[in-house]
């Protein structure tokens, strides 16, 4: 066992509508160590992405603990839980969650607004970010003005720009054909394996899960099965 | 604390349409304020700026009561005055009766008159010749002369109506005025030429409207002013002696309470403003759940959020605040209606100020809302 990154310990969420109570997670344990490629899979409503969600620190746990590198993050503010995500977390999503009216390289940017670097160091970083995921031609282009792949090495780049410890992507391949999804996949393998960049990745394909070092499968909320792949 | 700059110019300008009708309704509004304040610190100022140490000899029925010319002696003959002037309107008219061609028009006698106001105009020396040596000449306000477009050397032409008979006056001379309580929106000229006309067309005559009087020490003004009165008190021509504040303030009353009249609309108006901004602002807002949580997703803290939302309703408040009041800005001096107009910077600092809470008033609620919002929900909400 490698040196734990982050750990969910005992871990349970809840989502209330009126009267009603829906337990997403229960009593999850689930940790992953630096450098590993970690596929979460399971039916819709099994708790794939709010692991992802709590993991990243856009939501907090109802009962049970996270640390990430052995800081607890329930003791952090909201204030200081997004100063963590802006430093240690990328995020990738299924709908890309680029900002429409903003260049890819201004979506790149944004991440870096709230890093020290200067504006001509950013612009560069975002650059060299995009030429990283293999969009570098594409800097000037609007969201609207490329496909489905192109945005998500875009969102990948913009994941990646602030060199974060952890890369979440939620279905990153959902809503692309099997072309793109292969290339964004393999693209995710090269930053895991020449970089060591730690990545939880949600998937409802089991292909895309066979490229992880570990899938795990959720089920109602708890965890009924883990391989290595 | 950083924003993104970029990202909100490109909302602004991405609405562009919203935005501009936000930023309309901002200057609209912040330039009715401006030229409300315009008219009552104008009235402020006149009164502030009247002289001390003069006082106005009127009827005591009315300031459009006339005296007779005789009691001007009289009036000189108080040893606590340096000098006096007298004052006639002529009124008449200036080619047709249309609000454009109303402006002020005073028989008086010019040596009389640069003794008393020689200190609160700038005029050329051979022009203040040139009137009291030709009694068909006048001299012309800069307002006037510029809205009417005349030049020293041109002829111009009053019909007579409360005093009879055509005149025909060459204009000698521009004046512009030192001090806020004189207007540049007047034309003098001898009151002889006036007097004498009228005579000859069976018209009033040896009528006078007011005397200024210029004190030799302001101490004397409320004992000459009850002397004068008090000789008169028994005439046909009873007279009210007041000091220079004391006249000017029957003008502005003339406008009865009219500070807190525009107060009322000015808030009214504000208050309107602001329900069409903040409902922009609310717009915005909900345009931009989704982006809100990429931007919380991606670190921007609570306050970062709420702050950029601010800056944006700040940004359309205070440039549609500033073009307002520079709106405004040329009104500065003119004379409407026996008010000067006065846009002094502080106008533009209340101006920008009001702009400005406009904005944070607008923009508190969406951005607390914005502060508030969970990101789980926010980044689920599809383009």
């Amino acid at each position: 066992m490698g040196e734990a990154l982050f750990r969910l310990e005992s871990v349970d969420r809840v989502y209330r509508r009126g009267t009603e109570e829906l337990h997403v997670l229960q009593g999850l344990d689930f940790q992953v160590d630096k450098g590993e490629f970690v596929a979460l899979m399971g039916p819709s409503g099994s708790g794939k992405s709010t692991i992802l969600n709590i993991a990243g620190g856009l939501d907090r746990p109802d009962l049970g603990r996270v640390t990430f590198e052995g800081q607890d993050l329930g003791d952090l503010s909201e204030g200081d839980l997004a100063g963590w995500r802006a430093r240690n977390v990328g995020f990738i999503f299924q709908a890309y969650n680029l900002i429409p009216v903003l260049t890819a390289r201004h979506n790149v940017e944004l991440p870096l607004l709230l890093t020290p670097l200067g504006r001509r160091r950013r612009r560069e970083q975002a650059e060299l970010a995009l030429e990283v995921v293999g969009i570098g031609h594409r800097s000037g282009h609007y969201p609207k003005q490329m496909s489905g792949g192109e945005e998500q090495r875009v969102s990948i780049a913009r994941a990646i720009a602030t060199d974060p410890k952890l890369l979440l992507a939620d279905e990153p391949t959902g809503d692309l054909d099997a072309e793109n999804a292969a290339a964004i996949l393999d693209l995710l393998c090269r930053l895991n394996e020449e970089n060591g960049q730690t990545i939880v990745m949600v998937t409802h394909d089991p292909n895309a899960a066979d490229r992880a070092h570990r899938v795990m499968h959720l089920e109602k909320g708890v965890l009924v099965t883990e391989a290595t792949t | 604390m950083r924003f993104p700059l970029r990202l909100l110019i490109a909302h602004l300008m991405k609405n562009w349409f919203r935005s501009l009708l936000t930023l309309i309704s901002v200057f609209v509004a912040i330039a009715i304020f401006g030229f409300l304040r315009m008219f009552i610190v104008g009235m402020e100022t006149s009164l502030e700026a009247a002289a001390s140490n003069k006082l106005v000899t009127q009827s005591a029925i009315s300031l459009f009561s006339h005296l007779p010319m005789r009691l001007g002696q009289d009036i000189a003959d108080h040893q606590e005055v340096e000098s006096s002037c007298h004052w006639t309107w002529f009124g008449g008219i200036y080619i047709d009766t249309s609000p454009d061609h109303i402006w002020g028009r005073f028989g008086c006698d010019p040596d009389e008159f640069r003794a008393v106001y020689g200190d609160e105009i700038d005029l050329p020396e051979e022009a203040w010749q040139e009137w009291r040596t030709t009694k068909t000449t006048c001299i012309v306000g800069k307002n006037v002369a510029n809205r009417e477009k005349f030049k020293v050397g041109q002829t111009i032409t009053l019909e007579g109506d409360l005093f009879l008979g055509n005149l025909d006056l060459e204009i000698v001379g521009i004046y512009k005025s030192r001090t806020r309580a004189f207007d540049e929106d007047t034309l003098f000229m001898h009151w002889d030429y006036m007097n004498e006309v009228s005579k000859q067309n069976g018209g009033r005559h040896d009528r006078v409207s007011t005397w200024t009087i210029l004190l030799d020490d302001e101490k004397n003004g409320p004992t000459l002013s009850a002397r004068i009165d008090a000789a008169n008190e028994a005439s046909d021509h009873r007279t009210r002696t007041l000091n220079m504040r004391a006249f000017q303030s029957q003008f502005t009353s003339m406008w009865g309470n009219l500070p807190l009249f525009f107060t009322i609309i000015g808030t009214i108006v504000l208050v309107a403003c602001l329900m069409v901004t903040a409902n922009t602002m609310f717009l915005n807002a909900r345009d931009r759940v989704r982006e809100v949580g990429i931007l919380k997703t991606l670190g921007f803290g609570p306050k970062r959020v709420m702050m950029f939302t601010l800056v944006e309703s700040m940004i359309l408040c205070v440039v549609g605040g500033a073009l307002g009041v520079l709106a405004v800005a040329p009104m500065d001096g003119r004379s409407m209606m026996f008010v000067i107009a006065a846009v002094p910077p502080s106008t533009f600092v209340e101006g920008i100020a009001i702009a400005g809470l406009l904005g944070l008033l607008s923009g508190i609620a969406p951005a607390m809302m914005a502060m508030r919002l969970s990101i789980v929900e926010a980044v689920r909400k599809r383009a």
